[in-house]
């Protein structure tokens, strides 16, 4: 295996990893204040199609970025709308968003581009020669050689786990966060607005799913299809899980569902094992999350207020 | 007189008492009706936003949904209509049942999918479908007692798996602590893929893949009866309903089922008073979780034993997804959840002919979002009609008012 090989795996890898990653700081994010989101796969697919949108409209990917974002804070707010102003179930929710993404996105897919399944390709895109992020002195050295050619959204990536760990570490707010996750009546005995703190990290977290959809319509793959995000999503709520509810713990866990998720390509170009059975190695990210919330590999537990609704009045 | 004391002795030999039927709150019917109207609305503002008629979708919708007899094309789609429901029925059973013990297993989707490889393999494996084919042609013309052994057995043992696949989330759940939304959908996951991506298309798959390959095709005596010949109908729904009689029985007339519930109401608040009572709370949940799944493997056992006669590899995730908007629209009532269920499979129907206007058949995947959405507002939706029904009170009686001033 060459050097080439080496990095060009290794490239391919990260790209497989950043929507696993964005999915899984949105759920960091967010629960983080308390708010279960279940319906991140939706707002994956929601991201992906608009993303795509802008991207195609205007022949640029980054108002496709921004397209992503966009609308990522708007079907957050719509699961804060439902979770947080009327206390709804936020797994209800949650499924609620995943089901109308799937109905809504192929029927938009259906109208802008009259097509089915696929829409079309773009020339312009962050995956392209022209956006990609050329760092040439790295380019001889093996593994760190990969970053030498990278898709900008993966750079995005690791800004952003960073941006989270700050926030959630460094900053006033993300003590805030932390404190309505873990303890919301005692944060209210502070003077902090649960709501209003909750409101904030489902809306930002949203915006990193909707990051992470574009990701994949616009960075990973130059295109939208139906059977977007493929359950990626819920990879991301995996990631989060086994990375402790944390950013760099996401962060390490995306890299190595990623690697699961090419393992087989990896498998086929060292031949260092005949081939397994391909549902084998898509099977790692969730039979190893099981076992570490069951505590066999460590033990991962959730904020204390995670997943229920808050009544300011109640005892 | 004599006549009502007639069916309520009918009622009776079938455990329901209509002396102590409990007092509902009306606002919980009212709910799921509300949530599903609003849905039809947006959905009809999201077709006529993209320029299409939303009349003649709604025509197209519900005039080949089944639900309206006559017609040439009726009875097929009644027959569509009743398959779909069978399906969504039972996961839709299995999430309910989930529900009132307190717990939401969103895997009955991946049970689902247990039940239907499961019922696949011994539909298929030659010891078990050779016994049963030999036996057929031994009977003659009794041959349907092979063909309902074998039906009976292929179902009996898909709906052990999907059972066990639950119950292991729930033993996850009460001896490792793992949450069991998290759990069941990891477990969707596995199940999906080891069986996706490996039992169907490489140990169940014939040496002689054809063009529409998938696994072996089960053998005649393991399909399902049809009962409306011209028509693909089969037995799903009468075993469905007998399944959601069974469910309801279990809830409301058993030990287990009582307290089942008791956990349920207890959920949020730690479960101590059915433990205080006695109640072995470990071993409901794990019980609970091996009957939910046992009923949605049941709707895989029809998606293959009914429809498919295979596992075909071109199968979609969405059962176990329909199944929780089901439950949640009939308020996890197993007479709720029947009816809601035929909803969505008369949705799911007419859907398909929506494609004539333009519309792609995912359009139902909106509606049943949106109706799921609308209850998860429905603190909003309760205090929107409560007070929409107090000024209507108020203008009906405004004197009361008047005098109160006076």
């Amino acid at each position: 295996m060459t050097i080439v090989q080496i990095n060009t795996t290794i490239a391919q890898m990260l790209d497989y990893t950043t929507p696993i990653l964005f999915a899984a700081l949105c759920g960091v994010l967010s629960e983080s204040s308390g708010v279960v989101n279940i319906g991140l796969d939706g707002i994956m697919r929601f991201g992906a199609f608009f993303g795509l949108l802008g991207a195609f409209m205007s022949n640029t990917p980054w108002v496709g970025l921004l397209f992503g974002i966009g609308i990522g804070c708007l079907v957050g707010a719509l699961h804060a709308f439902i979770t947080i102003r009327w206390n709804g179930d936020q797994t209800v929710s949650g499924t609620a968003i995943n089901v109308i993404a799937t109905g809504l996105m192929t029927y938009l897919l259906e109208y802008v581009f009259s097509t089915t399944g696929y829409s079309p390709q773009l020339q312009n895109y962050f995956g392209a020669q022209e956006y990609r992020v050329h760092l040439p002195f790295l380019d001889k050295i093996p593994v760190i050689g990969a970053l030498s050619n990278l898709s900008f959204m993966i750079w995005l990536g690791f800004i952003c786990t960073i941006l989270v760990h700050v926030l959630l570490y460094h900053t006033v707010l993300g003590l805030r966060i932390r404190t309505c996750g873990e303890n919301p009546k005692a944060a209210t005995t502070l003077g902090i607005n649960v709501f209003r703190v909750r409101w904030f990290a489902v809306v930002a977290g949203a915006a990193l799913a909707g990051i992470g959809g574009a990701a994949l319509s616009i960075s990973s793959f130059s295109g939208f299809s139906d059977s977007m995000p493929n359950g990626v999503g819920f990879i991301g709520l995996a990631a989060m899980i086994f990375g402790k509810w944390t950013p760099f713990g996401a962060l390490g866990a995306a890299l190595l569902f990623g690697t699961g998720q090419i393992a087989q390509s990896i498998i086929a170009v060292t031949g260092i094992a005949p081939k397994l059975a391909p549902g084998l190695t898509l099977i790692l990210p969730y039979v190893l999350t099981l076992a570490v919330l069951a505590g066999f590999v460590g033990k991962s537990v959730a904020p204390a207020a995670d997943g229920l609704p808050y009544y300011k009045e109640q005892r | 007189m004599s006549e009502s004391n007639g069916t309520n002795k009918f009622l009776k030999a079938f455990g329901i008492d209509s002396q102590s039927r409990r007092r509902r709150d009306p606002l919980n019917v009212w709910v799921p009706l509300i949530s599903i109207g609003l849905a039809l609305v947006v959905g009809m503002i999201v077709i006529a936003v993209s320029g299409r008629n939303p009349f003649r979708a709604y025509a197209l919708l519900f005039g080949d949904s089944g639900l309206i007899p006559g017609g040439s094309a009726w009875p097929r789609e009644f027959a569509e209509l009743l398959i779909k429901s069978a399906m969504y029925i039972a996961t839709g059973l299995a999430i309910a049942l989930a529900f009132k013990g307190g717990l939401f297993n969103i895997g009955a989707e991946g049970q689902f999918w247990v039940g239907a490889i499961v019922a696949t393999f011994f539909g298929y494996w030659s010891p078990v479908a050779g016994a049963f084919g030999s036996m057929a042609t031994a009977l003659g013309s009794m041959a349907w007692i092979a063909q309902l052994l074998h039906g009976a057995i292929c179902i009996i043992l898909g709906m052990l798996a999907g059972g066990a696949w639950a119950a292991f989330a729930g033993f996850l759940y009460v001896k490792r602590g793992v949450n069991i939304v998290i759990g069941t959908i990891m477990l969707n996951w596995i199940a999906w893929f080891l069986i996706t991506n490996w039992l169907v298309t490489g140990p169940m798959t014939p040496p002689t893949q054809t063009f529409t390959s998938g696994t072996y095709y089960v053998a005649d005596t393991a399909k399902l009866f049809r009962i409306m010949m011209p028509t693909r109908l089969n037995t799903s729904i009468i075993l469905v309903l007998l399944a959601a009689y069974a469910t309801w029985f279990l809830l409301y007339k058993t030990t287990i089922g009582y307290e089942i519930r008791a956990i349920g109401h207890t959920a949020n608040i730690g479960m101590e008073a059915p433990r205080a009572q006695g109640i072995n709370v470990n071993r409901r949940i794990v019980q609970m979780m091996f009957f939910s799944g046992c009923l949605a493997a049941l709707g895989g056992c029809f998606f293959i034993l009914g429809m498919q006669y295979q596992f075909p590899n071109t199968a979609t995730m969405g059962y176990g997804w329909t199944g929780i908007g089901v439950a949640l629209i009939g308020q996890s009532e197993p007479i709720g959840v029947v009816l809601a269920g035929l909803f969505i499979g008369a949705l799911r129907t007419g859907a398909t002919s929506m494609q004539v206007a333009n519309i792609p058949k995912t359009f139902s995947n909106i509606i049943e979002g949106l109706a799921v959405g609308f209850i998860a507002l429905q603190v909003a939706v309760r205090y929107y009609l409560v007070k929409f029904l107090q000024r209507r009170r108020a203008h009906a009686d405004p004197p009361a008012e008047q005098e109160a001033a006076a």
